[in-house]
């Protein structure tokens, strides 16, 4: 029993993500408000990047590191576009309920 | 070259019909009909130009022995060129055509004179020109034609006009009835004409000298420096092939003989194509004159005659052309005893006159049918254009019942319709008595070579001779009812009754003039008369086809003309007796009652033909289109693909909303349950199975062998990320272990064995606990098998 918790596999690697990826999709199920929603986005990229980098150790491959940086760089973009509208949106409309943002259906 | 102006006499009319039917509904009348009939003037001229220029030039060199020098040709463009076919867009004008286009162009100008007072007061009198332009373009493209689809050009362009005119007032239902009338039988007849074109084609293209890319060509060019003969002219062996060629079981020349006589009888209202014509009197009275008299119609007997070198090949079809035509002429002649309708007695008189041209040019009287043509053209265009004169004088009405009288109140109509009527009747010294007794003749002493029923030719003479018996008889009841006794006509009618303007009377008595005189173009054969119709004719229809046609001298020519004349005035005592003061009172008991009255109502209501159409062919072809409407049309068409596709259309779009609805979690959600989905979808599950195969190239003995007896097994434990990191591990008989998903394991022999198989983990499942599966493999022996080679 101890043994899981001094020895660290890639296993624990890889649960670790797999939590980390749930918690993401539940978040941007589940909560409301868009800043949340984006949080929960940031996590589950970050979730795919440990996946990434635990293969690329496993495999001794390093296609996965340049992955994980192009992933960060993206979700660096994503972040900043993504509060740049919400921020936008909140000064129209005095709040950033998702719920309540649905005129793009139109 | 003088030949080059052909193309003008076709194309003067059509630039008159072009100019009349763009510009002039917007200008004045007068425009209209200076152009209308400046054109057809002008054409006229050209023709009579040619005519008596070039056209007479050749004709006299032909005569003193210059070979085949007979036809003006004037080569436009190539038409079409696909493989070996090549049609050109050619003219030809012949001593045959040039006689047509005289016809056609002088003919067409005076009722296009006596167009501009008939039509005065119409609403349409641009169009009306524009159509009469266009048809008399088109008659004289079928006319000049060079080969038969050119000549199918103009058959169409007639018969489009003819229907365009029949129902030009087509406010009236009936009218417009009566033109697609016309135009769907026609199309009949149409059909046959192509398939016997087609059937030409095929037969023919292939033959050197007379087929190669001109097969369908009435002339061709027989030598280098470009003079141009008729198809059968060339060499005596060009002949053969239209003699022998055959298609199926039929020789070509009698089958598309047929074809092309079946298309002659839809144009040229033959039985049993007819039944348009009487309806066609719908038209303006002048069209009557003109596409249902005296040109349009004749356009079958100018194709066979045109086409005379195939019909002289195949007795058959000849005998067919000639028997429909007597029995046409006698049918139609006892239809016309019982109308009532001026224009109706006129039309069964023109397919009865009809009959008796087909009845010419089947028994290879090429001249005489041709005769006939003009001076037809002439009276029967006369008599219309009387009748047109009549109507309007009667108010608009052509019923004969309510006439009488008129001798007095139109004198130029009067004296003009009597000489028409004296005419057809075939009295001596008129046009009719001529031509008619000419055809008489030739009927008589028709025999062909290789033809076994004697008496065919005196069977239609006999047939010819009663139907001219009764065409006196109908044209002078028609005469007296109209001319003759008191007036019938009610007292508002005989207060408007009026002769007709100078527009009108001057082409009648122009038309009564050349029926005078007509005559002298076809003398008989008695002395040294000379038969100018006959030799002028002569380079232009097939020389073989004259032997058919009888040919009889001295006394049997007499007694003919004679027997003739004698018919022709008892059918007139006949009229006259019966009619001379309005219907008498022979006929009114004769028809009252008993077989006379039975007789009497078959035949006015024409031998019920239309009603026996009707209930064979036009019932049925009702009930299919009605069937097909209801199902293919309203059901099929409009409900399945247009409304449906509505529906369709509207439920996706109903669920697309649904789901679009602007909660972007609720996409999220479906992403993710998308995933889910596929992820389970894509798994299938643990199956824990093993296959074996044995390689059976390695000795395998029923006796212990080391290395021998190979087998391979591959574990199945399922598919997809569920079953991922499985283990399976191998256990044998012998206590062997082996792990893998496929090993390879040696048995010393070939037997029986138990293999267990053991699946441990994957992503979904419990690692700790095993599964198991055994199963007994049996490996054969390979002993004696090829590349078994054990010992």
């Amino acid at each position: 029993m101890s043994n899981v918790f001094f020895n660290i596999t890639y296993g624990h690697f890889l649960v670790l993500a797999a939590v980390m990826f749930c918690i993401g999709v539940i978040g941007v199920l589940l909560r409301r408000n868009a800043l949340i929603v984006l949080m929960s986005i940031e996590l589950q990229l970050n979730a795919a990047n440990i996946t990434v980098l635990t293969f690329a150790r496993m495999h001794n491959d390093m296609h996965g590191h340049a992955l994980a940086f192009i992933v960060i760089a993206v979700a660096a973009a994503e972040a900043a576009v993504g509060l740049a509208i919400v921020v936008a949106v909140f000064r129209s409309r005095h709040h950033a309920d998702i719920d309540r943002l649905t005129s793009l259906k139109h | 070259m003088k030949s080059d102006l052909i193309y003008l006499i076709p194309m003067l009319p059509l630039l008159g019909a072009a100019f009349n039917l763009i510009l002039g509904p917007k200008l004045s009348r007068r425009v209209v009909h200076f152009v209308a009939v400046g054109s057809v003037a002008a054409a006229f001229f050209v023709a009579l130009y040619l005519f008596v220029g070039p056209l007479w030039d050749q004709y006299q060199a032909h005569k003193h022995g210059k070979a085949h020098t007979a036809a003006l040709y004037q080569h436009v463009y190539t038409w079409i060129e696909v493989g070996s076919l090549k049609l050109d867009l050619a003219f030809a004008l012949d001593t045959l055509s040039g006689v047509m286009i005289m016809v056609v162009t002088f003919v067409g100008m005076l009722i296009h004179i006596y167009s501009t007072g008939y039509m005065a007061h119409d609403k349409r009198y641009a169009a009306y020109f524009g159509y009469l332009n266009l048809f008399t373009g088109a008659m004289l493209i079928l006319v000049l034609a060079n080969n038969l689809p050119v000549m199918f050009i103009g058959w169409e362009g007639v018969g489009l006009c003819s229907y365009l005119l029949i129902g030009f007032w087509f406010e009236k239902e009936e009218f417009a009835y009566a033109g697609r009338k016309a135009f769907i039988i026609n199309r009949v007849g149409d059909f046959a004409f192509l398939l016997g074109m087609f059937l030409i084609w095929m037969s023919m293209s292939g033959v050197e000298g007379i087929g190669g890319a001109h097969a369908l060509d009435f002339y061709k060019a027989a030598t280098e420096n470009g003079t141009w003969t008729l198809s059968h002219g060339i060499t005596d062996s060009h002949l053969q092939p239209w003699l022998w060629n055959t298609v199926g079981d039929g020789r070509m020349a009698l089958i598309g003989g047929i074809l092309l006589f079946i298309g002659a009888t839809g144009k040229s209202a033959q039985i049993p194509l007819y039944i348009w014509l009487p309806d066609a009197m719908a038209g303006p009275t002048p069209v009557s004159a003109l596409i249902h008299a005296a040109t349009m119609v004749t356009a079958g007997v100018y194709m066979v005659a045109r086409m005379s070198f195939m019909y002289a090949n195949s007795t058959g079809a000849m005998a067919v052309v000639a028997g429909v035509g007597a029995i046409t002429a006698l049918f139609a002649a006892i239809m016309a005893f019982a109308q009532t309708d001026l224009k109706k007695v006129l039309a069964y008189s023109t397919i009865s006159q009809l009959g008796f041209m087909f009845t010419a040019v089947g028994v290879g009287a090429y001249s005489a049918g041709i005769f006939h043509l003009v001076t037809h053209a002439f009276f029967k265009a006369g008599l219309f254009l009387a009748a047109g004169s009549i109507i309007h004088a009667m108010s608009g009405s052509g019923d004969i019942t309510k006439m009488g009288g008129l001798r007095a109140k139109l004198p130029r109509t009067h004296i003009s319709f009597l000489i028409y009527c004296v005419a057809i009747s075939g009295i001596f010294p008129l046009s009719g008595f001529f031509s008619k007794d000419e055809i008489l003749a030739g009927a008589f002493g028709a025999h062909a070579q290789d033809w076994s029923w004697g008496l065919y030719g005196e069977f239609l003479w006999l047939v010819l001779t009663l139907a001219a018996l009764g065409t006196a008889f109908y044209m002078f009841r028609l005469y007296f009812l109209v001319f003759g006794g008191e007036c019938r006509a009610d007292d508002e009618t005989k207060a408007h009754i009026h002769e007709s303007p100078a527009s009108m009377t001057v082409p009648l008595l122009i038309l009564a003039g050349f029926t005078c005189v007509l005559g002298g173009l076809g003398l008989p054969h008695i002395g040294g008369l000379p038969n100018l119709m006959h030799s002028w004719l002569e380079p232009s229809v097939s020389a073989t086809a004259s032997a058919w046609a009888g040919h009889p001298h001295g006394v049997t020519l007499y007694a003919l003309m004679g027997s003739a004349l004698v018919f022709g005035l008892a059918g007139i005592g006949l009229a006259y007796a019966l009619y001379s003061k309005g219907p008498s009172e022979a006929v009114a008991r004769w028809t009252s009652g008993g077989i006379g009255a039975k007789v009497h109502k078959v035949v006015y209501n024409k031998f019920y033909v239309d009603e026996f159409y009707e209930l064979v062919i036009l019932r049925p072809f009702r009930w299919i289109a009605r069937s097909t409407w209801e199902f293919v049309d309203k059901f099929v068409i409009d409900t399945v693909f247009v409304t449906g596709t509505a529906v369709v259309v509207d439920v996706a779009g109903r669920i697309a909303r649904w789901v679009q609805n602007g909660q972007v979690q609720r996409y999220m959600v479906g992403i993710v349950v998308g995933a889910a989905l596929i992820f389970g979808f894509s798994s299938r599950g643990p199956a824990d199975k093993f296959g074996y195969t044995q390689d059976m190239s390695v000795a395998c003995g029923a006796t212990p062998a080391p290395g021998a007896c190979m087998v391979t097994l591959r574990a199945d434990v399922g598919a997809g990320p569920s079953v991922q990191g499985a283990h399976v591990v191998w256990r044998f008989s012998d206590k062997l272990v082996m792990r893998g998903f496929e090993v390879k394991k040696t048995f010393s022999k070939a037997g029986k064995y138990k293999v267990v198989m053991e699946v441990q983990g994957g992503a979904l499942q419990d690692a700790k606990k095993t599964r198991s599966y055994s199963r007994t493999i049996e490996l054969k022996t390979t002993m004696g098998k090829a590349g078994g080679g054990a010992k």
